[in-house]
This record gives structure tokens, sequence and C-alpha cells, in this order.
């Protein structure tokens, strides 16, 4: 076992000046080059102790016994597997591990593994690039089956593990339950605080009573994605009568108001015939509501359904042959969502999201780049932004200190694959040019299985979207003390 | 089919000994699980225990399949948070505690009232009314938005209002020892209750209701009691959920849970009164441990579950107990070169299903992460190759061919201990009815 | 008036035979075998999956006869190697293994065809508007998928009560060993029907899937609708079913059209913090879709066989 010694002797020749070899972690120095050379040679210490110990054992080998033999060769095996392990570990930057806390078994599985798949895919992106630096993302996935009481549980779990960044988008009902549950980590734990970072679930509270400094919202919330959605319906002087129908839940409830508090405002003309909630996943016939919306004689149908309910909706419309009347959705572009309501769908339902995979040439790389290894479409646009930011802020505070990501994350300005992005330092909500979209067939890149594509029809301005905030923004003593000092001394 | 305990109920000294165990483990956990998080997992294995040997005051010992359990659970749950709610600011002193229990007393109104309108016919008419109750109620809670709190659902703060014992709730140490009481006095009631002239008739009922009616006594009364009883357990066990996760969602009233705590109660073993506790243990751990390492987590509990319904069906709990003479007469050595025979190609062929399955899952299931190979066990294998694949399969249908000589042993070293125990149970008796 | 009148009728035709569709499986095998099949709505997701495999491989009329035949055939290994084994401990037994077998349907499905929803369409040869009401117009295919329910119905009926197969099997129903003593397979006769149950599970799938949405969740998503169309029926009767199927249909649609609350209907007013005000005031068409199992609680609580049914459960 002499090969040990000799180990640390070469990987010292590498770690650069005299003053950083005394120091303990040898491991955190390695830059580029040094990094490369270092697993070279651990590939051939690895080599030297398999041809020395094969050596040893061939003399030895006959005069042992049988038992002795094979206890030998296990203790061999098990000290290339250590070198082995040992190799990968020391190679690696320092990791940054971010809990990923989503369903990823149960009815809500296939949406969070679909989320999951962009993120990891934009971690991989972004720690390739190397924008990060020494360190490198890693993500951590936590299954919270949309419950917010596990997922309280798995941000505990993730706090026991030493992360310290949370980040979730599915179900504003976790998403709450997590704000709290910060809310209360952070006061309890001043020296080990944590950031949650909110990609996808939208309910306004989050970025106004229920804003945070430690938790950051990437994506529109439900009333700026209204407002996008008004500010196109506003310059839509043909529509004149609006039917709406959501899920009878609280999100579809905070869509259902929102539509008619910013309808009213934007286009008092605009009449609201129809007003309806359905409970979640019951429905399995939409006819009789499409009956009911052809019936009241609206140009516009404004819905924030999504998956089963979403699908079944614009199924009936398409069979029922509606003609003159769109479907302003949040969500039908959702994985799975446009396959299920198929052709029948194009024409007539248009999504509000926050980019187009036909817009910039960069979000078609990106959408061709993604179905190339995962076989499926690029949905959502929060996850690039959420990363690229993320990353960059941890690249500008150089560290990984929460507080001081936090600091930089907020009135980040950043220019993301997707577009200009804005993290409002007042309420930490992000704030991003929208696109309005039509389903329509023969636009390419098709949809996966279909022959249609999503076709952007307009394009909302960040500024129509920076709402007024309710939210009275805590920002902790220390962050403020060394705020001052960042900017004093004008880096 | 194994001899069912509940028929003729436990006595006392029976008991004793899982019971004394169960408590001294709960009592020690702490000392070997002491992150925050595990505590708390441990916390919700406590109302998993206790949840689901309410249900098993149904199931196996009344008889009656519930697939709607949880709106007691959940409405336990709701109830407990209103009152958390509640004494935090009016001046009542009723101590934070003891809100399981008003959590119970709901679980019991509702379970009685719910229980008097559906348990008039017990089977799949009973079955299908549980079910129907339990899409009904998780469908309400999601509209009654006021009083359920909607998809977010309510928030409760047990650290808040009056404590007993000093108590301040802020610790998940305090929370896990409070659940552990709760726990072990909820275990003990139920205990007992198998014991009472009404545990009786509720297990009399299950066998052969006809015959029950013909003594002069109502089997549909009987039922109607049971439920309310397993309503008020669920409750209370819905209530401890409430103060361990300080958050209760219109989830807690769903059909996942309803039929969660089926395959915990079935999993364990529902003729044992221990059974349920088991299953509550396995399918915590699964679903809070396992689920975050495979997305196939819910495969394997189907695997398990199947398994156990053709294979064992007393559970778990019941294999356990099926060794249970030849450990008293000093015969299960001759068992043991029998089950290693099949323990060790049965563990090559779980471990190669488990191969199977994980690189099936990594090959074409939803992957998250994208690598070149799969990893298992820190070994990495091509999962494009269709070598793999024809050596990973042959070799768990090796392991199951080869597992199967061990199988035939050790069904003669059964069927050779059996007679044995019996020849000796045949020479005590003799014994005994010489001496006496 | 009249338009609304029509639609609903027209409409509730249509569900009312979907459910039934979706249904007839699982009154077939519930009122042959006595088993309460909980993996029905998973074989019928199957079915929904091979048939648009099929179709994106071959066309939809291959599909429509290789897909049930497939799921068919599954079914009836799965009663020959699974459910036969149980069959002895009785219908709790059976139930919870199809419960059981429901989970590991599910994640094949995941397994094999992903996790979202596919591309499963109806066939272009039947999708032109073949009428409308008050310009809603409804495709070809909805015609052929009721044509479709009408005939298992009666293709059911017929071999139920005309056939030597029918007979053998409402005998062995009754007395299981005394038709195996008169010298019928009884093991074969149970597999095969229950082989027949998931086949129409399969053609249910085909016809139904491309209807409504071919994704893993569509089997829990389904099951209540099923179980509550079977148990108001009365357990086991396929009249029974076909009554509750249209029943449902048509009230669904009839709650759905009109635009009244309870306390309306009632000609109550109240306010907001009165008790139950939140349901009370929840428009019926909104509360239609829940209406299904607060009709089947009612039924098993005053009539406990169901709407049909001969034997009480």
């Amino acid at each position: 076992m002499t090969v040990l010694p000799v180990d640390s002797q070469r990987l010292l020749r590498y770690t650069g000046t005299g003053a950083e070899r005394s120091g303990g972690n040898v491991r955190k120095r390695f830059s580029g080059a040094g990094r490369l050379l270092y697993r070279k040679e651990v590939d051939e210490i690895r080599f030297q102790a398999t041809v020395g110990i094969s050596a040893a054992a061939r003399k030895a080998w006959p005069a042992l016994g049988r038992r002795c033999r094979l206890s030998l060769a296990g203790v061999a095996a098990a000290i290339i597997l250590a070198l082995q392990l040992m190799g990968s570990a020391q190679a690696a930057a320092k990791v940054i591990p971010v809990a990923l806390i989503d369903p990823f078994s149960g009815p809500f599985g296939p949406v969070g593994i679909a989320y999951a798949q962009e993120l990891a895919f934009m971690v991989k992106k972004v720690n390739r690039s190397g924008a990060l630096g020494r360190y490198k993302l890693k993500l951590v996935l936590f299954d919270d089956k949309v419950s917010p009481a596990v997922a309280q549980l798995d941000a505990e779990k993730a706090a026991d593990e030493g992360i310290h960044y949370l980040v979730q988008g599915l179900g504003s009902n976790v998403a709450f339950a997590l704000v709290h549950w910060l809310k209360k980590h952070n006061r309890n734990h001043p020296k080990d605080k944590i950031l949650y970072l909110n990609y996808a679930s939208i309910d306004p509270g989050l970025s106004n009573g229920d804003c945070g400094f430690y938790h950051f919202n990437f994506d529109a919330n439900v009333n700026m994605k209204m407002a996008a959605l008004v500010s196109y319906i506003k310059s839509q002087k043909e529509i004149h009568k609006v039917f709406l129908i959501n899920m009878d839940y609280s999100y579809g409830h905070a869509v259902d108001e929102a539509a008619r508090e910013m309808l009213q405002r934007a286009r008092p003309d605009i009449k609201i015939v129809g007003d309806l909630f359905t409970p979640i996943g019951k429905v399995k016939d939409y006819t009789p509501f499409v009956y009911q919306i052809k019936q009241s004689g609206a140009q516009a149908v404004i819905t924030g359904n999504w998956g089963a309910d979403m699908a079944l909706l614009g199924k009936a419309a398409g069979q029922a042959r509606l003609t003159g009347i769109r479907f302003f959705t949040f969500y039908a572009g959702m994985p799975g969502t446009p396959q299920a309501i198929g052709d029948i769908g194009a024409g007539r339902i248009m999504q509000i999201t926050p980019w187009v995979a036909t817009v910039k040439s960069s979000e078609t790389r990106l959408a061709t780049e993604f179905k190339a290894e995962y076989h499926t479409d690029w949905y959502y646009g929060s996850q690039v932004y959420l990363t690229g930011m993320l990353a960059k802020a941890i690249e500008e505070a150089g560290t990984d200190d929460p507080t001081r990501v936090a600091l930089h994350l907020e009135g980040m300005h950043y220019d993301s694959p997707v577009g200009d992005v804005y993290m409002r330092a007042d309420n930490n909500a992000a704030v991003m040019p929208m696109y309005l979209s039509i389903l329509e067939k023969g636009v390419k890149p098709y949809l996966q299985g279909t022959d249609m594509q999503w076709r952007a029809v307009g394009r909302i301005p960040a500024i129509s979207m920076m709402l007024p905030s309710s939210c009275h923004m805590v920002r902790p003593k220390a962050a403020v003390l060394y705020n001052a000092y960042y900017d004093n001394t004008g880096q | 089919m194994a001899d069912r305990a509940y028929t003729r109920g436990l006595s006392l000294p029976q008991g004793l000994g899982p019971g004394a165990f169960f408590v001294v483990s709960l009592a020690a956990a702490p000392w070997v699980f002491n992150s925050n998080a595990a505590l708390t997992v441990l916390s919700l294995m406590a109302v998993a225990v206790v949840f689901a040997l309410s249900y098993n005051i149904l199931f196996g010992q009344t008889g009656l399949l519930s697939f709607g359990h949880a709106v007691y659970y959940g409405l336990g749950a709701y109830f407990t948070v209103h009152a958390l709610n509640y004494f935090a600011v009016s001046r009542i002193p009723y101590p934070v505690e003891l809100t399981p229990l008003l959590g119970g007393v709901a679980g019991l109104f509702f379970g009685f009232v719910l229980g008097v309108i559906s348990v008039r016919r017990a089977g799949l008419g009973f079955a299908m009314i549980s079910f129907g109750i339990g899409i009904l109620m998780g469908s309400l809670a999601l509209i009654l938005r006021h009083w359920f709190g909607g998809d977010g659902g309510l928030a409760g703060n047990p650290a808040g209002g009056t404590h007993l014992f000093g108590l301040t709730l802020t610790s998940p140490l305090e929370i896990y020892y409070l659940m552990a009481a709760w726990c072990v006095v909820c275990v003990a009631l139920i205990y007992f209750f198998t014991n009472t002239p009404l545990g009786q008739m509720a297990t009399a009922v299950r066998d052969n209701s006809e015959r029950v009616e013909f003594m002069g006594y109502s089997p549909y009364q009987i039922r109607v009691r049971m439920h309310t009883l397993a309503g008020f357990f669920a409750g209370v066990a819905g209530g401890m959920a409430a103060i361990t996760n300080g958050i209760v969602a219109p989830d807690a009233l769903g059909f996942v849970l309803s039929g969660e705590v089926i395959i915990m109660a079935y999993i364990g073993g529902t003729t044992i009164f221990f059974g349920p506790v088991i299953g509550a243990v396995i399918l915590s751990f699964m679903q809070i441990q396992l689920s975050n390492y495979t997305n196939a987590w819910q495969l394997y509990l189907g695997l398990l579950f199947v398994f156990i319904v053709i294979y064992a069906p007393d559970g778990i709990a019941g294999l356990l107990k099926m060794h249970a003479p030849a450990m008293r007469y000093r015969k299960l050595h001759h068992l043991l070169p029998a089950y290693l025979l099949v323990a060790v190609p049965g563990g090559v062929f779980l471990l190669g299903l488990v191969f199977l399955v994980q690189m099936g899952y990594a090959l074409h299931g939803a992957q998250i992460f994208l690598t070149q190979s799969f990893t298992f066990m820190g070994l990495a294998f091509d999962d494009h190759s269709v070598w793999t694949w024809v050596i990973g399969a042959a070799v768990t249908a090796g392991a199951f061919l080869g597992a199967r000589p061990g199988v035939a042993r050790a069904r003669c070293a059964w069927e050779r201990i059996t007679v044995e125990i019996k020849a000796a149970q045949a020479l005590a008796s003799r014994a005994d009815g010489d001496t006496g | 008036m009249l338009h609304t009148t029509i639609f609903v009728l027209v409409n509730g035709l249509m569900y009312g035979l979907l459910l039934f569709l979706l249904s007839s499986g699982l009154t077939l095998i519930f009122s042959m075998m006595g088993v309460l099949n909980f993996a029905q709505v998973s074989f019928y997701m199957l079915g929904a999956y091979l048939g648009f495999q099929l179709m994106v491989w071959t066309n939809y009329w291959v599909a429509l006869f290789l897909a049930p035949l497939l799921v068919g055939l599954l079914g009836a290994a799965v009663e020959r190697y699974l459910l036969n084994k149980v069959h002895m401990r009785g219908q709790v037994a059976e139930l919870l293994l199809t419960f059981g077998l429901s989970y590991l349907i599910l994640e094949a499905v995941k397994l094999a065809w992903g996790v979202n929803a596919v591309n499963y369409g109806i066939p272009r040869s039947l999708d032109f508007p073949i009428f409308s009401i008050a310009g809603v117009s409804y495709p070809a295919y909805n015609v052929f998928m009721m044509a479709v329910a009408v005939a298992i119905f009666i293709l059911l009926y017929l071999l139920l009560k005309k056939t030597r197969l029918g007979i053998i099997i409402q005998a062995a129903l009754g007395d299981r060993d005394m038709v195996g003593m008169l010298g019928h397979n009884i093991a074969q006769i149970f597999t095969l029907v229950f082989g027949i149950g998931c086949a129409l599970a399969g053609v249910a799938g085909v016809v139904g899937g491309n209807i409504l949405v071919t994704e893993p969740g569509m089997a829990l998503s389904l099951l209540p609708i099923t179980f509550v169309v079977v148990v108001i029926g009365g357990m086991g009767s396929f009249t029974g079913a076909l009554a509750a199927s249209l029943l449902i249909g048509f009230l669904q649609n009839y709650m759905m059209t009109l635009n009244v609350s309870l306390a309306g209907l009632a000609g109550l007013s109240m306010g907001a913090h009165a008790p139950f005000y939140e349901l009370l005031n929840q428009p019926l068409s909104q509360l239609a879709a829940i209406m299904p199992y607060l009709l089947m609680i009612l039924i098993l609580v005053f009539r406990p066989q169901g709407l049909m049914g001969k034997v009480k459960t």
C-alpha cells in the first residue's frame, strides 16, 4: 500500500504555488489545466497500482492457502474500487447541490418529469459552458407527489443534506407550503439560510402578500399572464363577448378574477357572457359547455385549464367545428396536450408563454437540441433563465452563499436565449416579454408526433406586466450591510 | 389458510412481547435517526401506524373493505387544524397536545353519520359506497374552498396556544415524542378493544353475519359501531398528521390515500394485530424514502402487493407468525438450510429483477438525467446493448429456476416439522391429561 | 329552448353510450364471475394505447380488430395464472388482486409509451361533420362510437340469453361445482369470460381513447365513473348498466346546460356566511360532474340492488 503517499506527492506537483500547497484542502484549488493533468495522473497511479499488485501476487500466489488467496483478491478488488471512486470524486469541481422538489410519480408525475428533464438539460448546459467557474450545479430529486406536507418534509430532508437551493414549480399549494417552511427555517437557522427558486407556481400571492427575500419567482404569475393576454385582446376589435371557463380550485378562481377585472379596465365594452368552473378531472365530456359557449355568442374563450381538462375542452371545441371562436389558454402547450387535442385544435387554440419555438433562432436551436436528446418537446421557458440567472448570480457573488446569491439575483437583468429577463427587486418576481401564439398546421419544427407547431401572433413587452405589487420585502440586516459594502467598493 | 388470530382474540401475554418491542423501538428510534427530516419521517410513520390500525378495525376485524377511509383521516386533520387556529387566538386553555382528540371526535361523528348510511351491506356493496363517499368528499374539499382552504389547504401552528408538560412543539424531536405517545395510546386502546365483547362480536359478524343475527344481535348495529370507532381512530391519526405537518390539504381526503391504507394493512397482514403496523412502516418507507431514489417505486409496491395477495394472504406478519410454532418447539434449524438454499438464488433473482426494472426505466421510462450508461450498484452497464438485457434476463430466470430445489426442500422441511410439532403437541396434551 | 332540449337528448345519448361502452366489460365480468375488476380501466387504457400504436403502424380498422384481441389475450392470461389462484378466497381477494394489478399495468404503460398524452386522433375516414345542433357539429366518428356501443349491447345480450355458452356461464355463477360435475370445464369458461370482458375494455379503449384523452392518468380518472355506472345499474345487470349510463348521460347534460344554483332552484337567497353557502350557490352546471357520485350513494342507500339488479350485493 505504498502507493498512496506517492499519490499525494504527485498531486501536489500540480497544485500551483507553495502557499496553496501548504493548505489543507488541495482539491479545491484545482482549475483548468491542472485538473486535466491530474486526471491523467490518477489513471497512471491506478495502472501502476494494478501492475504492482498483480506482480506481487504472481510471486506470492502459489505459497498461499485458498482462503488467503480469496481474501487477498477481495482486498485488491476493494483497493481498485476505492481508487476508482477517489479518482472520480477528486476530479470534480465544487458541487452545489440543488434540490428539485416536484412530483415524479402518481397522477402529476408526467408533468413533473417533463419539467425536470428541461431543468436537467439546462443544468448540464450551464455546467458545460463553464459559466460557473469552479462550481458545478447538481440536481437532487425529491418526489413530493404535489402534496404540501410531503414537500415540506422533502425540504427538511434537503436541509439535512446541506442543500441550500430549492427549486420547485408544480402546484401553488406546494409553493405556499414551502414559502412558510422557508420562513421558519431561515429564522431558526440564521447561519444556514436556504434559497427557494420557484419556476412555475403562478399564484399571484407568491409575489405579493407571501413574497420573501429568499424566495424568487421565475414564471409570470396569473395576473401577469392575464395582463399580457388582455393587452393583446385589447387590440382585437372584433372581440366583444368573452366566455370564461376554469377549473374549480384556487388557481382557476384566480384566473377568473384576473380576467374579469382586467378586461373591465382595458375594454369596458367587452361583455363577460359566461363564467364557469368545473371540478378538476371530473368532466369527461365538455360538449355541453362548448354548446353554452356557442349559444353565448362569444368570440373568445379564456381558460386556465391544464392537463386532461384542457385537452378535453380543446377536443370538444375542435370536434364541434366551432368557427370564429378563439381559445386563449395558459397551458394548452403543456407536453402532451397539443398531441391529445390533435389537428382539430389547429387554428383555434392560442397560448400565452414566455417563449415560442419559432421566434428566435436561439430558441429554435434550444428546442431542437433538447428534442434530439430527450425525444420530447421543449415547453417551459423559465428553466432557461432560472439556471442562467442562478449561474450568473453565483458567478458574480463568487460564492454559493445563498444570501449573497440572492443579493445578486434581485434586480438582475439577464439576456437569456429566450429573451431579456428582469428580476424585480421589490417582489422578487421575474418579468419577461411574453408571446401569444396559435397552434397551426405545417409550421416547423413540428411538435412530437404531430404536424403542428405554435406560431407567434403577438409579442407583449415586459413593461405591460410590471404590475403594482403589495409585497413588503423584508431584507435581512446582514444582507443589507453586505450590499452597502458591495456598492461602496464599486465592484 | 392461516389461523385467524382475531377469532380467538389475543390474550394479554401473547401481545406483550411485540408490544414491548414496539414501545421500546418507538422510544429508542430518535437515537438512531436524529436528523430533523428523519424525525419527521418517524412521526409520520407513527401516524401511519395508527391510521393502518384504524383501517384494520374495519377490514381485518369487521370484514368491511373500505375504499374511502381517508375521508375520516382528512376530516380529523381539518378539524384539528381549525382547532389549532382557534385555540391560538381564543382564551380557552385547551392544550395543543390534546387536539388530535378533537380530530378523533370529528372522525367519530362522521364515522357514525356516514356509517349509518353505508354499512347496511358488507362486501362489495360497502366497498362501492365507501368509494363513492371518498370521491365525493375529495371533490367537495376543493369546491368548499372557504372551510377547506382550497388546494393549498390550511396551515396551523402547533407551537401556538397552551401546552402540557412544558412542551413547546417547536422541535421535531418534541413532536416525534408526542406522536409516539399518541401512537402507543392508540395502539393499546385498539389492542384492548379487540378483546371486548363488541370486538369479538365484530369478528363474528365478519365470519358469519347470519349466525350473529340468529343469536339475536344486529350485524348492522355492530358494523355501525365499528365504523364509528374506526372513524375515531382515523380522525386521531389525521389530527396527529396535522400537528406533524403543520398543514393539511385536500389530498388528505383523497382516493390515493384511501388506496394506500388498504395496501398498508394488507401487506402487513390484516389477520394479525401487529400486521398493519409492519405494513405502515414499509409503505411509509417506500413512499417517503424510496420514491426519491427511483421512479419505479410504485411498480415495486404493486409487485409486492400482488405477491402478498396471491401467496401470503396473511401478509408479512402472517409469514412471521407461521414460524412461531416451529420456534416454540425448537424446530427452526430444520428449516434454515432449505431457507438458505432459497435465499441465495432468491436474492440473485430479486437483484436481477430490480436490475432489469431499473434498466428498463433508465432506457425508456421518462428519464431525467441522460447518462451514457446505466449504473447499478456502482457498476456501469450498457443499457442499449441487447446482450446486457439477454444476460440480465438469463441470470434472473436462472436464479428463479435455481431457487426451485430450495423451495421444494423448504416444503419438505415444513411438512416434516409440521408432523413433528403435531406429535409433540399430542404428547404434551397426553402428558397434561395424565397429570390432570 | 327547443335547441337545448334536442342538444341535451342527443349529447346525453352520446355520452351515455360512451359510458356504457366503458363499463360493459366491467359488467360482464362482474355479472358472470362475481369479480369486481379494479383493473378494468387499466385494460381500457391498454386498449387505447395499443389502438394508437397499431393505428400508427397500420390503420384504424386493423387496430380496432387487433388491439381488443391482444387485450383479451392478456386478460385471459391474467385470469389463468393469477386470478385463478385467489378465486377460492372470495370476492375481496379478487378485488384486491386486480387493484394491485392496476398499479403494474399503469407502470408498464408509462414504460412503453412515456408519461405524456399521445396523439391518438379519430380516423380520417370518419372525421367529417355529420350533423349539427345550433352550430355545434358532431363528427361521424361519434355516430360510429354509438353504433359500436349498441352492437356490443345486442351481442352480449344474445350471447348470454340465447347461446348455450351463455347459459352455462350463468349456471356456473350459481353453482360452480355442480356445473363442473356436469362435465363443463369451468376454469376454461371463466378464463374465456374474463378474456372477453377485457377484450370489451380493449374495444372501449380503441373506440373511446380518441374521443377522450389517451394518457397514463386516463385509467384512474375513468375508474370512478365506470364503477358508478355499474353500481347504479345494479351490479351485473346489462340492461341496468345501459339504463344507468343513459340516465347519467341525460341528467348530466341537462344540469350542465342549466344555469341555476341549488339555492336558486329552491328560491333561497342567502348571505355569504350562511352554512354551505358555497355548495348551495354553485351553479348546477358545475355540480353536474359530481352528481353521479351522489346518485350512486343515494341508490346504494335506498335501493342497494341498483336500478335493475336482481341480487342484493
